[in-house]
């Protein structure tokens, strides 16, 4: 009996110790989810290296989810407190009527970050030099591929998905992570791809960047920082100084030279060389991808919807004011 | 007569048996969607996540109406079937040539043993590229999980029957190949049985690993675009498909399985 008592008292000491340890978790320690760790999303990774979070009392763990439908099941589940990804996710998960849906506060990036890659150089490339021609796009229902068909009908192609007797065909059939290897062995005329992904094909010669899906899209959110509406009903302070510190690696990289943000954020992309990272750096500026200020504009909003509407993918539009909240990006512009 | 009769009272306490079983396994099934529906019912489980059975029920029956339910199943079923019989039949047949020639079993253990080891759905990518996108790749990557268990536990089953029964053929003269088509084979019908069960399994792993890579249809394709379009109700509806086909697929092999074993008593 009583080592049962000994055993008793021992549990119990092992439990309080659980709950203190609990309590202690810092609520400043926020876990920020990103849909896929990319180049792409360069001005957070300067807000990192620089230490911005750390400035506004922040403890930043970044986990790559590899997927948007993947973050918001982080966040939905509490798995995360922030997400990066596209703001189509939450529109989606507007639609089907949650009461605790997710709300954006930070736009991160304004075009579509992927390029056109040919097999061959070509000078004075047209967009209507794809007439006849198949491009693998990625998967069907993503945005990347909507935006590609949006730019295509833009320019007054008949781009239809896995259709080959129309004028262009968007191929989907084929996973993003695989494009550059499918396109390497043979599938397809043209492939879009995101950086690093073009450069390195272009580097080994077997394939060419002929133009910016993004420059030709116009504005629209590709990327954004959400979070769910209790979240951030509950923690406005945490948003506000997740807003500052992601606003200075904003600054940070208009300010500076492609070379300077490659040699910053290299340490997160050990694979990529500097010099690769460099060009890609700039041809990121070059189409003006990153924002300059958090600040989520409406326009764009309604541009990604008309993109998702022509796709067949939207059967409702969500509004705005819903699911954007400016008033920390406002804030932060102020200080 | 007697005898008779009473064969036929263990025949009918088996079928008790079963049924009694089947109840069982059936109010277990029913009991878990019935608590999946009344939790999703009062938010305990998020709907967004979780979706919930009706709401999966409904979704299943406007694919049916619209008939866009069979293509998707079929196109899936089709590599699968396609991956099992190739990866059987070739597995088979390398574990025959294994058992035909053992210096060769021993030259190729380690790697066969190391290729087992090797984690085909990481590489599933790769073998895509190579293979060519479309079924060819899909097909490819089903067969490569299968291929290696098939032979390791066939050449196993080959490898483990009766010495004695081989002596006394061979006293008789018989040929290898008369041992290998009249007794190893012939003697490893239900272990073969066996092996292809768990190859459906392994099929249907690499068939939606796959597809969700490469396709334009199946059931792959269509959980991924489910996870795109955040329709997690739909990706639950292809889900419980999915098991249904593996469900019916071992079915039918059981039902080949008794045919044979039937057959078998009926020659003795």
């Amino acid at each position: 009996m009583k080592i049962l008592k000994k055993l008793f008292i021992m549990l119990l000491i092992v439990k309080f110790l659980f709950i203190l340890t609990g309590c202690k978790k810092d609520r400043y320690s926020i876990v920020l989810s990103e849909v896929t760790h990319s180049v792409f999303y360069a001005p957070q990774y300067v807000a990192l290296a620089k230490g911005y979070f750390e400035e506004e009392g922040l403890k930043i763990t970044l986990i790559n989810s590899n997927g948007a439908d993947k973050v918001m099941s982080a966040l939905l589940s509490k798995k995360a407190d922030i997400g990066l990804m596209g703001p189509e996710a939450s529109i989606y998960v507007y639609n089907q009527g949650r009461k605790n849906y997710v709300i954006n506060f930070i736009q991160l990036t304004q075009r579509d970050g992927s390029f056109l890659v040919g097999r061959e150089k070509i000078e004075n490339f047209t967009f209507d030099m794809l007439k006849g021609k198949s491009i693998l796009g990625g998967r069907k229902g993503g945005v990347p591929v909507m935006t590609l068909q949006y730019v295509l009908r833009q320019k007054g192609l008949d781009a239809v998905l896995d259709d080959p007797t129309k004028e262009v065909n968007i191929r989907t059939d084929v996973q993003y992570g695989v494009l550059a290897g499918a396109f390497v062995s043979g599938e397809g005329d043209f492939v879009t791809l995101f950086e690093p992904g073009a450069t390195n094909l272009e580097k080994e010669g077997k394939g060419y960047v002929l133009a910016s899906i993004g420059a030709e899209s116009g504005n629209i959110p590709y990327t954004a920082y959400s979070a769910t509406k209790s979240y951030i009903e509950k923690n406005p302070d945490i948003i506000q100084k997740f807003t500052n510190a992601i606003y200075k690696g904003q600054k940070w990289v208009q300010e500076h030279s492609a070379r300077e943000i490659a040699e910053l954020i290299h340490p997160y992309f050990k694979e990529t060389p500097i010099e690769d990272l460099t060009i890609v750096m700039q041809r990121y500026k070059d189409i003006d991808a990153w924002c300059p200020t958090p600040f989520f504009a409406k326009e764009g909003l309604e541009r990604l919807m008309d993109i998702m509407e022509q796709a067949g993918e939207l059967t409702k539009r969500a509004p705005f004011e819903k699911i954007v909240d400016n008033s920390f990006a406002n804030k932060a512009m102020q200080n | 007569m007697m005898n008779k009769k009473s064969c036929d009272e263990v025949y009918k306490i088996q079928k008790k048996e079963k049924i009694k079983l089947g109840i069982i396994q059936a109010s277990i099934l029913i009991i878990l969607f019935a608590l999946w529906e009344v939790l999703a019912h009062f938010e305990i489980l998020d709907q967004f996540l979780f979706s919930r059975p009706s709401a999966i029920f409904k979704l299943f029956k406007e694919y049916l109406l619209n008939n866009e339910l069979f293509p998707h199943i079929f196109i899936s079923v089709y590599e699968t079937v396609l991956g099992i019989v190739i990866g059987t039949v070739g597995g088979v047949l390398i574990a025959s040539i294994l058992w035909w020639s053992e210096k060769l079993a021993k030259i190729l253990d380690p790697f066969f043993i190391v290729l087992n080891a090797l984690p085909k759905t990481a590489l599933a990518p790769i073998m895509i590229i190579w293979a060519g996108t479309g079924i060819s790749g899909i097909v490819v990557v089903a067969i490569s999980i299968l291929l290696l268990v098939t032979i390791i536990s066939t050449y196993n089953h080959f490898t483990n029957i009766e010495e004695e029964k081989v002596k006394m053929m061979k006293s008789f003269k018989a040929t290898k190949f008369q041992i290998f088509t009249k007794y190893v084979l012939p003697s490893n019908i239900g272990n073969l049985l066996n092996v292809i069960k768990i190859n459906i399994g392994m099929a249907w792993v690499g068939v939606i690993v796959g597809e969700f890579l490469v396709s334009q249809k199946g059931i792959g394709h269509l959980l991924m675009y489910g996870g795109q379009i955040f329709r997690f109700d739909m990706v639950m509806m292809w889900v419980i498909v999915l098991a249904l086909c593996a469900l019916i697929m071992y079915g039918i092999v059981n039902l080949i399985e008794k045919f044979v074993i039937k057959g078998r008593i009926k020659e003795k």
